[in-house]
């Protein structure tokens, strides 16, 4: 309280009032309480049996009511042909010669009134049995509604782990996550190195530039120039086929392999920038000095570069592995239905299977593996999250 | 000289080895530029070419500017591109808003909840996109307000806010407060000091922040795909397209974007460049003037304060 | 003409007081130091009265008005700030012209008044430059047109001059002193520096640890120092521990280690009571029995020092403390052999018996 009083001394009504509710705005309209929400949402589980049960007595009802309007019709009908008892044999004889048409379906033609009389008791023990049923049915749905309620529990949880589909789904997404964060580092080590070690300021300039321009394209279009890479007459498999390593067309899609090609690429640039930026902090004479002292060329890595790059290494590889396990656009793109991404089974889950209790609680699941490897990072290269925002 | 120490002691490498050895990070810096632009090289040349489903760069059967023509007259995907706008507009003032908000707050309150609010704040940008397109999502609609362009720019607000915030953070760590005490000292109200002292301080950040948050919400997909409901944005559209039926419309567009991306670079570069040379002009004239300081002539000091 | 009272002013920061029971009047048109080493709170007392801190308790009034709740835009003060805070995206005129743009002043009239200062600051014509094509010193010019654009009661400078260098500064120190006498403005300066306090000022005070130690002319701080901090902090002194064994006529007698020391007692002080005797350097001389002095003290010398116009003598008393004689360099020194045995000589009305408290 003390603090906001005198930032508003140092800053004025108007600006601090601006500055608080912005925040709270933000803080709690845009990331607590949606995410609150988000749990809540994916703890209220409803018993699908239970539902299916709900639907089959509303069908019955349904039918009941068809059926009970269509025997009162037909009472009406019975009780105006006794009350014309006579007319409707007459009508019969001259109705039949002039409207071959006329009456059809009338079941009760030339039946005598004793006969009509008969069926309409018929109808009307079968209405009032109607009536016992649909309040039978009634009082069921009751029942059957409270069963169906969402409760609050842990089922959905328990859901993804007993989902025999989805269950090695979700580990292959976090696996596969993993070698595209090992491959990028590897890959992108080098790269950063050299950017920030041994190019001259000019060349490295440009070269920033030159990795800047992939960065700021569209995250579709980077996959989409693999989709055309990758696909069966893209330029991969004409060349492939072209030396002689493939006789027909590789089908790069059905596997995981255009997924993890495609993530690598769209991703790779994360892990370049943070490598960069703690790498060129570190003082050149450190390496210098190393290699003075005969260091090899990968001691000097391994005891000089490395640890002083290690916060960036770990912002690296967590901002890889967060997009990577949480991307969207690269497996709806270049994977198939039978290589599908814990992401898009998610997805289904809001927008096909209408189940948004289980989709929360899967994007929960998602949720907690990447805060617990970022905090597993965090611990391996004891580095804080003010390094990390950097 | 530190080579020598390594030839010396390795001596028997044969000179081919060598030679290798010294180039081996420049080919690996080749091979790896060729690796970040040859798929874009090729996206780009197949929207030049006659070959229509699939697009492909190879084989090149005939120059054409045809798909261009299509993609102009491409309704569904001009409509797109409206969604998108308004959207980016509406995430614009929305990140740059609390995002400065959030900045001010952590550079300038003096409390100890100030990690955990700097925790909260930056947290978004180590949230999946999906989750913060879901969590927006679910939290919208237990309002009533279902899936569409509000949702998504609130969604997309969430986690660009905390980019524009860390651009402000690290522009306002370098903000010397002694020039708003100054402004304040003078006679100023807060507001003019914020408007006449703080702000055009902060608008290089502001304009670059808000250029970030625009390509950011302009290039979405993850968090909006979750938020966007019955609605659709560019990038949704192109990646529909691009899965299911993929014509040479879609390289067509690419080759729109990289070639805006390059000049954006470009600007910047220059941008950059002259305004070091500027700095470096200023600082020589600072010099210049060090040398011909002159006297004050006190009598006219008397005259001048006491009129 | 508006006087500055502190009235018990005291400002704390949690457990931390930056600044103890500060009484004191700064009279309209003084230029007025508050001298003391970094952190003794000076810096505290001018945020205190420019507005940028409240005091936790007492009062600061300006013209007899009470300031409390008074914000910096609203107070008749102008601060010139340690590092100037020249604003560097304003050209020249505009940062002089600024406290005139926020009064509503119309652009001519901002202009008009930026111009004629500019001529008074001995920048005519360079209004439109930016500040960073400026020199140290025409920086600081400008933040001293800025200052009096807006026609302060009074203008508080907060270590102006502590980033230019020797040269500048000792002309600065004249430039500022001139502008001061010529516009009749109030001037609170602070620094650490005692020459710029010493040369500049009418009043000077001394502070240490938050509290003032001396409020005084500059000469009056010099000659009779109140506190055995003042005494040390300003200028160079030789002081002698030991306990007061009989005092009159003003005077004390001292038992220290050095034998019996006769000295002013200014404050005070009774027999029996802890003491520092101060003597300075240049008021000593080298006696060598030859009398006339109050106070003889037998030292040995350590080693000569010639500073040009005097000579350094260090010596070292019985008790291994070290005595310091400023000697003009007109006299025989052949005899101030290394280990010789010498006589220091000085007056009891020059040295200045004070209450043994914390020394600088």
């Amino acid at each position: 309280m003390e603090a906001i009083s005198s930032f508003r001394n140092r800053y004025g009504a108007i600006l601090t009032t601006y500055v608080f509710v912005g925040c709270a705005t933000w803080l709690i309209g845009m990331i607590v309480a949606p995410q609150l929400l988000m749990v809540q949402k994916s703890l209220m589980y409803s018993d699908p049996a239970a539902a299916a049960a709900v639907s089959q007595t509303k069908a019955s009802t349904d039918r009941l009511f068809v059926e009970k309007g269509r025997a009162e019709r037909e009472v009406r009908k019975v009780e105006a042909d006794i009350q014309a008892g006579g007319a409707a044999e007459a009508d019969q004889s001259g109705g039949g010669v002039f409207n071959p048409f006329g009456s059809s379906g009338n079941q009760n033609a030339g039946a005598s009134v004793e006969e009509l009389e008969a069926r309409r008791d018929e109808l009307i023990a079968r209405l009032g049995q109607i009536d016992d049923e649909i309040a039978a049915n009634d009082s069921a749905l009751v029942d059957a509604e409270k069963a169906a309620q969402p409760r609050l529990g842990l089922q959905n949880y328990f859901e993804l782990f007993s989902n025999d589909a989805n269950r090695p789904i979700f580990f292959k997404t976090i696996w596969s996550s993993i070698l595209v964060t090992l491959i990028a580092l590897i890959v992108c080590y080098p790269v950063a190195f050299y950017l920030a070690v041994s190019a001259s300021k000019e060349t490295t300039a440009l070269l920033m530039l030159g990795l800047i321009v992939p960065y700021w394209v569209n995250e579709i279009l980077r996959t989409f120039s693999w989709l055309m890479l990758l696909s069966s007459n893209g330029l991969i498999n004409q060349a492939l086929i072209g030396i002689g390593l493939a006789d027909t067309p590789i089908d790069w899609r059905s596997g995981n392999s255009a997924v993890l090609i495609g993530m690598v690429y769209a991703y790779i640039l994360f892990m370049v920038f943070p490598i960069y930026n703690t790498v060129e902090t570190l003082d050149k004479n450190q390496i210098e000095a190393a290699r003075d002292l005969g260091a090899p060329r990968w001691m000097i890595h391994w005891t000089v570069v490395i640890p002083h790059a290690k916060p960036g290494i770990a912002v690296g590889c967590i901002m890889t592995f967060m997009l990577a396990a949480g991307s969207y656009a690269v497996p709806v793109m270049l994977g198939s239905t039978t290589s599908k991404w814990f992401t898009e089974i998610i997805y289904d889950q809001f927008y096909e299977g209408g189940n948004w209790g289980l989709g929360s609680a899967y994007a929960f699941v998602l949720l907690i593996t990447c805060i617990l490897f970022i905090m597993m990072m965090m611990r391996l290269f004891r580095v804080n999250l003010q390094d990390i925002a950097k | 000289m530190t080579d020598t120490t390594l030839t010396h002691r390795t001596g028997s490498i044969p000179a081919i080895g060598d030679w290798f050895m010294e180039r081996l990070p420049g080919i690996y810096m080749v091979l790896f530029f060729l690796y970040m632009f040859l798929p874009l090289v090729f996206m780009m040349i197949a929207a030049f070419n006659t070959t229509a489903v699939p697009p492909t760069a190879l084989p090149f059967e005939g120059f054409t500017l045809k798909w261009f023509g299509a993609l102009f007259a491409n309704a569904p995907l001009l409509a797109a591109i409206g969604n998108s706008l308004v959207i980016g507009l509406g995430v614009i003032v929305l990140s740059l808003t609390l995002g400065l908000s959030g900045a001010l707050l952590i550079t300038r309150l003096h409390a100890r909840s100030k990690s955990a609010l700097y925790a909260i704040l930056v947290s978004p940008l180590l949230t999946p996109g999906i989750i913060l397109g879901i969590s927006t999502l679910v939290f919208w609609n237990s309002a009533g307000i279902p899936g569409g362009l509000f949702v998504a720019t609130l969604a997309q607000s969430t986690f660009i806010a905390s980019y524009c915030m860390l651009m402000f953070i690290a522009r306002l760590q370098r903000f010397d407060s002694g020039l708003e005490e100054a402004a304040l000292d003078l006679g100023a109200s807060h507001q003019q000091v914020f408007w006449h002292v703080t702000v055009p301080f902060l608008k290089p950040t502001i304009i670059t922040a808000g250029l970030i948050a625009f390509l950011q919400s302009f290039e979405n997909f993850n968090t909006t795909v979750f938020a966007i409901g019955t609605e659709t944005t560019l990038t949704i559209k192109l990646a529909a397209l691009a899965r299911k039926t993929p014509t040479p419309e879609v390289n067509a567009l690419a080759v729109i974007f990289i070639a805006l991306t390059v000049v954006m670079a470009i600007l910047y570069e220059v941008k950059r460049r002259s305004d070091a040379a500027r700095e470096k002009v200023m600082a020589e004239r600072a010099k210049q003037a060090e040398k011909e300081m002159v006297s004050l002539d006190i009598d006219k000091v008397a005259a001048t304060t006491a009129a | 003409m508006k006087n500055i009272e502190l009235d018990n002013v005291t400002l704390r920061f949690g457990d931390f007081t930056a600044v103890r029971n500060a009484n004191l009047e700064i009279k309209a048109g003084e230029f007025f130091s508050f001298l003391g080493p970094s952190g003794c709170g000076k810096t505290t007392i001018l945020r205190m009265i420019s507005g940028f801190n409240e005091p936790s308790e007492g009062a600061i009034r300006i013209g007899g008005q009470d300031m409390a709740g008074i914000g910096p835009n609203d107070r008749p003060t102008a601060l010139i700030f340690q590092n100037l805070a020249l604003f560097p995206l304003m050209t020249v005129w505009e940062n002089i012209a600024y406290g005139l743009r926020v009064r509503g002043l119309s652009k001519t009239d901002q202009r008009r008044r930026a111009d004629e200062l500019l001529d008074m600051i001995a920048l005519p014509g360079q209004g439109d430059k930016m500040v960073s094509e400026l020199s140290g010193g025409q920086r600081q010019r400008v933040a001293i047109a800025r200052a009096l654009a807006v026609e302060p009661a009074v203008l508080l400078l907060d270590e102006p001059l502590s980033a230019l260098d020797l040269k500048l500064r000792q002309h600065m120190r004249a430039e500022l002193r001139a502008i001061q006498q010529r516009t009749g403005v109030t001037f609170i300066y602070i620094t650490h520096d005692q020459g710029e306090a010493l040369t500049m000022s009418d009043r000077v005070a001394v502070m240490s640890q938050g509290e003032l130690e001396q409020v005084a002319t500059p000469s009056e701080i010099y000659s009779n120092p109140k506190t055995a901090f003042v005494a040390t902090f300003v200028g160079e002194n030789n002081p002698v521990s030991g306990h007061i064994i009989d005092v009159k006529n003003g005077h004390a007698v001292m038992d220290t280690a050095m034998g019996h020391l006769r000295a002013r007692n200014d404050r005070n002080l009774s027999v029996g009571d802890k003491a520092m005797l101060f003597i300075r350097p240049e008021r000593c001389q080298v006696a060598n029995g030859e009398g006339g002095k109050e106070n003889v003290v037998s030292t040995k010398v350590e080693r000569l020092d010639l500073e040009g116009s005097y000579i350094n003598l260090f010596a070292r008393g019985a008790d291994g403390g070290r005595f310091v004689v400023h000697m003009t360099n007109n006299q025989d020194i052949a005899h101030l052999q290394h280990n010789a045995d010498v006589q220091i000589g000085f007056s009891a009305d020059e040295a200045v018996a004070l209450p043994a408290t914390q020394m600088a």
